[in-house]
């Protein structure tokens, strides 16, 4: 054996002993968690099961408070029957909610009908209500969206989230509803004839009938429920689409009394001893007839779903909500951190719990990758000392030295919102999408026809390099139909490019990195044909997007600008590729944007009725939502942004289409078990071999602190790590706990993060100046953030870590002679930077600070 | 056709509803007086601002854990302003007041909604750019304000321009046509970027506006559109980076928030200020820029208070100045108006604590993304303005317990008095300096030596040999530059002169330190790297001898 060989295994060795060497997930999930962490499907114990048929549920959500209307009552109660006497809805979670995303799927419901959007959809919203027999219209979220449609039907006129309709007079238009005639309060104050009723929202706690949506101008105090909810906050949902087969699923975003606070939903309850209060989920499902038993043919649905008969077809369930008041002072300064997308839903979870128990108080940003950097080596005020990064921080100069901890796994998604339109207008949502590196790049290259700018249209003309035999869009690709058989929609006529961010981003780089592990697509992309005889655009050719590094970012490389040729539109401008294909702001917008099935940018016609931004007539049709049925959305984001908005994703296929794996917790797990570390110790999972059904885009999130800190806040990053490796890694939806979209850190990674918190700590202590208070936060401000009741959150213990204690003075710290010149400090600094850089080549992940702590380890490893 | 025949159904039902709303007004006894004992929050949303959004996105998420929910759309500050006339959102953001005319819209100020201006994004205006000499990305360019009215008016078309070539003594641009990239939708950056013309470039802008048939030619949001001059539109900030960053879209320049730069990854345009320099948008030179902005200190007049008079700030003589420094708005609703008509107020008592927050402790995330720290008077003058708001918890309103990043014991702007003086070779003359800008810090080395053959050699970057290590150096964080330029010396007083905080000085007294302990530090630095170069391996490789003896096969070190 040569030496060198011997030192190589050395350091193995040493790897190995800093608890580099990963080992399957150490711990089990908890026994009730059929809810996968990452993509937040599944079921919880208070899941809850209903058949239509049955009839109307109480608040134990089993008694039935009310049967159904027997066939024959009416023609309108008999189609009721037709469609759903086989409906039966699953929630996926009832108890202990808060704001979060509960489930709604269901079986043998009518299909809808997309071409007229005429019924046949089912109708969702949430309202408060004490009574056990459920709520009323009155006490109902719905209205919101200001007489639109949501998702949008086939013409404008189909506006599905009214609170009003017709009433069966003379003068009423055609599909009234019979059972609203001898309601007074639904009829308008001061309405002498009236011809339509309104169903009025009244507010929690109040007795407040309020009828309109937004006050009148000449009227401006007048109250509207715009002043509790509107389009951008309300959580109803006005077209659930049943598919070809009668089933359906939504993500539905249960909100509590702060997001909805005319509904109240776990705020304390007075009347019930201040405990949380309980709300509804309200499920009306919609026919193809109005309550008089006229068609709406054309009309679509054409009365409101709080109306009488509509609503006495609800199917209701019980909600029982957390308590809803954990909050943090706000009066604190604020521990900024800085860092990847990809940990902000996390931090937005740890946050509220972290400030608990006179915890500090933490901001965070999401930066570029490169702003990392330049904010830890900012000597500007409020410059962030704790990083957030799947990459080392490189300076370009000088940089503090820092301590590398993970604090979470997690990754990214390609989610989609993909309607697949079958024979006669049937719809089918897609449930389950699968690619291949060779897929995803065509589609990130505009080779196909469609992704061209004006390629959809019937004037486009073909560049020489697009083969009129080549496949026109991504979903007409045979590698496409073999893996997604039956996945297509000849409905859409635009772009199926996916939505990608705009940004320069190591998360990015594992896309390509994944695209690049085919030697076939990486061939394809430096321009040589596929199978089939299709070939990049030489656009995106001349980028080297086939050779290495990986692309950080997703380039708009096509030129081609196509005009419109209606009457009116400008010779001069054109619709780029930036136009057709627009770019998201952030992960999180991406998710957005595919929930809402809005990632196409301007179709690329000119309205001539619209408004110019200057006010001159005539402008571009607006880039808007895709119709329902006519969806066909996707994009990369992350898989905490796609289990946040409900979305399902895609699986990861090798090229031959093999080995598929979506983001899972077992795909995730499979991926960290194959992780590498890099010359700095950061594990990395290698999207070209993520380990047998590993999930190729797992990322490991780090914190990287800053040790060029004062004590509170060497001490506060203790406090974040501690939490990090503890508390913070419990699944769930509450305050303080792991979002879905997020992996728990395996046991050998969370030993890493305690070992950093006892290694800030240690420094903290070693500071002269180190005040006795424990954290830089102050005491909670008891009239904003005391836990009013009900369970706290989980707290990270403030307790010794395990990391053992400090024998001697780090040797950067001991050896620092003249405290009162500050320039000194400077120096000794850059010794420690040495000392630490040194140590992070070969101890890996942890960089361990002191030296003292290193040679701790590898005598633990004797052992 | 049947459709015709529903559609006018329901525009009867909307106007019969509308009708009987305003009788059902006259209704007395509708609305409950509510328990207004105790405020809680309650959900806010705001629409506006592409030019702020990364600003009040970041802010949106942070303030999720005092418990307040915001929602807020980017959709550009005319639709905000709109949406905020019309009382379909709480607040908006706006990069501009109400009033100005963007062609034939005379955007009039909200006749049932009173407002109040607060400052709440301080940043500047960038140009970010796309251009290569050969196959090396060009991340220096600087441009005068005429060059730039130029370009965006058609005055200029080739970056091969002379006039060009006048601020770029190093770079030899090539023969290619400039695209000029403009908003398409209405736009608040636009409309500081028209404003600025007209104070500064009148001459060029009333031409060009001429041309796009606009009367009359005032500030505007929304960009007229000359045809025949390769101008392209996009929509939003987001639009115009994503366009300009295209592989393809070499020539083209467009303005956004510096922002969008840095996400891009790519430079702007260091632009002439009054003093000779020229500069970027970095936080301390917007900081030391907006010291010049006049804000309309008018009270009683709504319509006008707190807004920005910019036009010193264009004139700023401070080496440090970006012209285009600016400050975007939130316009706040001062009445109980609808939306604001929740009972108890909550609405106005959570957006003035988000307001504050904002204002306050939001001000330290706003450097990392590419704003500047709003300062001390107009974060104080925000303060007054939401005091107005209904609901507000006045005696929480205080500077006490603000945490401004830029706030100072003496109460001066730190931002603006840490920031350094730029280094010599961003003086107009017949040099430049080599580093990037923005997002792209890479060096752009000179190819165009020959022409200054003369200056070649002088300090601050003139020799494209000591390119790598001419000026500030890249990665740092542009803020934060070295108050000295390394190679000229030249060290900026910050303004201030009687400076003490010796902290925001680091390096430049790196030359006062002993050659004695240098050198011992140097030592002990190379004997540690040494020493655990060695140390570790020659370590495990006793233990692993050790494990060997013992029999141990755990460790890989052992099996070898």
């Amino acid at each position: 054996m040569t030496a060198r060989r011997r030192v190589v295994a050395a350091v193995a060795a040493l790897v190995a002993a800093a608890g580099l060497a990963v080992h399957p997930l150490g711990g089990t999930p908890p026994a009730n968690a059929v809810t996968d962490p990452i993509s937040g499907f599944g079921s919880t114990s208070s899941a809850v099961t209903l058949k239509w048929a049955d009839g109307i549920t109480g608040a134990d959500n089993r008694t039935i408070v009310a049967p159904r209307q027997p066939k024959g009552t009416s023609a309108f109660v008999d189609d009721l029957w037709n469609g759903y006497q086989n409906l039966t809805v699953a929630v996926s979670q009832t108890q202990s909610l808060t704001h979060q995303g509960v489930q709604i799927t269901w079986t043998g419901g009518a299909a809808t009908d997309t071409g007229q959007l005429i019924g046949n959809y089912l109708q969702i919203m949430q309202c408060y209500g004490d009574a056990s027999t459920g709520p009323d219209p009155e006490y109902c979220q719905w209205g919101g969206y200001d007489e639109v449609s949501l998702p949008p039907g086939p013409s404008s006129f189909v506006e599905q989230d009214w609170r009003s309709g017709s009433l069966c007079v003379p003068t009423g238009s055609g599909g009234c509803d019979p059972a609203e005639s001898d309601k007074p309060d639904h009829i308008v104050p001061g309405d002498t004839h009236p011809y339509l009723f309104m169903v009025p929202f009244v507010p929690v706690n109040t007795n407040q009938k309020i009828y309109t949506k937004q006050a009148p101008l000449s009227d401006p105090t007048m109250p509207s429920w715009d002043a509790y909810f509107q389009g951008q906050s309300t959580n109803e949902v006005p077209t659930a689409l049943t598919s070809s087969d009668g089933t359906g699923q939504v993500s539905f975003e249960v909100q509590s009394g702060r997001e909805a606070s005319g509904l109240g939903c776990g705020d304390p309850d007075t009347a019930s001893g201040g405990a949380p209060r309980g709300c509804w989920l309200v499920i009306v499902p919609r026919g193809t007839l109005s309550p008089d038993g006229t068609d709406q043919q054309g009309q679509g649905v054409n009365q409101s779903a709080l109306s009488a008969s509509n609503w006495a077809q609800r199917l209701q369930v019980h909600l029982d909500f957390l308590s809803t008041s954990v909050v943090c002072p706000q009066d604190t300064l604020l521990r900024p951190m800085v860092g990847t997308e990809l940990a902000a839903n996390l931090m937005q979870s740890w946050q509220p719990a972290l400030c608990q128990h006179g915890g500090a108080v933490y901001s965070f940003t999401s930066t570029p990758d490169t702003t990392t950097a330049v904010q830890l080596s900012s000597t500007l005020p409020g410059a962030a000392r704790i990083a957030l990064t799947t990459q080392p921080v490189s300076f370009a100069d000088q940089g503090p030295p820092l301590l590398y901890a993970p604090v979470a796994v997690t990754g990214l998604a390609l989610a989609f919102n993909i309607d697949i339109l079958g024979n006669g207008g049937a719809i089918q949502q897609a449930s389950r999408l699968n690619l291949t590196p060779s897929l995803l790049a065509k589609s990130l290259t505009q080779s196909y026809r469609y992704d061209v700018s004006g390629g959809a249209t019937g004037s486009f003309t073909y560049p020489d390099w697009l083969k009129r035999s080549a496949p026109w869009s991504l979903d007409a690709d045979p590698m496409w139909l073999q893996l997604n058989a039956g996945v297509s929609n000849a409905g859409v006529t635009d772009t199926r490019a996916p939505m990608t961010t705009a940004d320069q981003s190591a998360a990015n780089q594992m896309v390509w990195s994944w695209i690049q592990s085919d030697q076939g697509t990486r061939a394809w992309l430096r321009g040589a044909p596929d199978v089939d005889g299709m070939v990049v655009n030489p656009n995106y050719q001349k980028l080297n997007l086939g050779d290495p590094p990986p692309s950080a970012n997703y380039p708009r490389a096509d030129p081609t600008c196509s005009h419109s040729n209606a009457a009116g539109a400008p010779k001069d401008a054109c619709i780029t590729a930036v136009d057709a294909i627009p770019y998201a702001g952030s992960l999180d917008n991406a998710a957005v944007h595919v929930q809402r099935g809005n990632t196409n940018g301007t179709p690329g016609g000119w309205d001539v009725n619209a408004y110019a931004p200057d006010g001159s007539l005539g402008w571009w049709d607006k880039a808007q939502p895709q119709r329902l049925g006519r969806r066909f959305a996707w994009g990369i984001t992350a898989t905490a942004d796609s289990a946040r908005y409900g979305l399902r994703t895609a699986g990861l296929c090798s090229a031959v289409g093999a080995g598929c794996a979506a983001p899972t917790a077992a795909s995730l797990a499979a991926a960290i078990a194959s992780a590498k570390p890099d010359s700095t110790g950061l594990l990395h999972v290698d999207p070209s071999n993520p380990g047998t059904g590993g999930y190729p885009l797992t990322a490991i999130v780090y914190a990287a602190v800053s040790t060029d800190q004062d004590a509170a806040g060497l001490r506060d990053s203790a406090a974040l790590l501690d939490y990090a490796a503890a508390a913070g890694q419990t699944s769930g939806v509450e305050v303080g706990q792991l979002p879905p979209g997020y992996l728990p850190l395996p046991d050998n990674l969370r030993t890493q993060t305690r070992a950093a918190a006892t290694t800030l700590r240690e420094l903290a202590n070693a500071k002269p100046s180190a005040s006795p208070s424990p954290t830089g936060g102050q005491p909670a401000d008891s009239a904003t953030s005391v836990p009013n009741g009900g369970p706290s959150p989980s707290v990270a213990s403030i307790s010794a870590p395990p990391g053992g204690t400090v024998s001697q003075p780090p040797v950067g710290l001991a050896a620092r002679s003249t405290p009162s010149d500050s320039l000194g400090v400077i120096r000794w600094v850059l010794v420690a930077a040495l000392v630490a850089s040194a140590a992070g080549g070969f101890g890996g992940v942890l960089l361990r600070h002191p030296p003292t702590a290193l040679t701790r380890l590898v005598r633990r490893t004797r052992l | 056709m049947t459709t015709d025949a529903p559609r006018s159904g329901r525009r009867r039902r909307r106007l019969v509803l509308a009708c009987l709303l305003l009788v059902a007004a006259s209704v007395p006894g509708a609305a409950q007086p509510a328990s207004a004992a105790s405020h809680r929050y309650v959900t806010i949303n705001g629409a506006g601002s592409t030019w702020s959004f990364n600003a009040i996105d970041s802010w949106r998420r942070n303030v999720g854990q005092f418990g307040i929910t915001v929602n807020y759309s980017g959709t550009g500050s005319s639709d905000g302003r709109n949406q905020f006339r019309a009382g379909t959102v709480d607040w908006a953001a706006s990069d501009i007041p109400y009033g100005i005319k963007d062609g034939t819209n005379l955007d009039p100020p909200p006749p049932t909604h009173p407002f109040a201006y607060m400052p709440v994004t301080a940043g500047g205006t960038s140009f970010m750019y796309n251009l290569k000499i050969g196959t090396k990305r060009v991340t220096n360019l600087r441009l005068s304000g005429t060059n730039i009215a130029k370009i965006f008016t058609g005055g200029i078309r080739m970056w091969n321009d002379r006039a060009i070539a006048a601020d770029n003594p190093l770079l030899k641009l090539p023969a290619i046509k400039i695209i000029p990239v403009v908003r398409s939708d209405g736009s608040g950056s636009t409309a500081q970027l028209t404003q600025w013309m007209i104070a500064t470039q009148n001459s060029l802008w009333q031409a060009y506006c001429a041309a796009a048939h606009r009367d009359p030619c005032t500030q505007t949001s929304a960009y007229p559109v000359v045809p025949g001059i390769g101008m392209v539109a996009q929509q939003g900030d987001l639009g115009v980076a994503g366009y300009v960053a295209s592989p393809d879209a070499v020539g083209t320049i467009g303005y956004v928030q510096y922002s969008y730069a840095l996400q891009a990854g790519f430079p702007v345009v260091k632009m002439l200020n009054a003093a000779g320099y020229y500069t970027e948008p970095t936080a301390g030179h917007v900081a030391v820029s907006l010291l010049q902005a006049h804000i309309n200190p008018n009270k009683n007049d709504p319509k006008v208070y707190l807004t920005q008079d910019l036009s010193d700030v264009y004139t700023d003589n401070d080496p440090r100045a970006y012209p285009l420094s600016g400050y975007s708005y939130m316009i706040l609703p001062v009445s109980t108006n609808s939306p604001m008509n929740d009972p108890g107020s909550n609405k106005g008592y959570t957006l003035v604590d988000f307001g504050k927050y904002a204002l306050c402790q939001g001000q330290s995330q706003v450097n990392a993304l590419g704003y500047s720290a709003l300062p001390i008077n107009l974060v104080q003058a925000g303060f007054d303005q939401l005091k107005k708001i209904p609901g507000a918890n006045v005696g929480n309103i205080n500077i006490q317990s603000c945490h401004n990043p830029t706030f100072s014991t003496d109460g001066t702007n730190t931002l603006a008095k840490e920031d350094p003086k730029p280094p010599a070779c961003d003086m107009k003359g017949s040099t430049q300096c080599t580093t990037g800008t923005a997002g792209a810090k890479q060096d752009t080395p000179a190819n165009n030596g020959g022409n200054n053959n003369a200056n070649a050699n002088i300090p601050g970057g003139g020799n494209p040999s000591a390119s790598t290590s001419a000026g500030p150096d890249g990665g740092v964080d542009p803020a934060a530059q070295s108050t000295c330029d390394p190679d000229s010396g030249d060290c900026g007083q910050g303004g201030g002169g009687s400076d003490s905080n010796v902290a925001a000085q680091p390096v430049s007294a790196t030359a006062d330190l002993g050659d004695g302990l240098r050198i011992a530090l140097m030592v002990l630095a190379g004997a540690l790297l040494l020493g655990l170069g060695f140390g570790p391996p020659l370590v495990a490789q006793v233990g692993a001898r050790r494990r060997q003896r013992s029999g141990d096969p755990t460790m890989p070190g052992g099996r070898s």
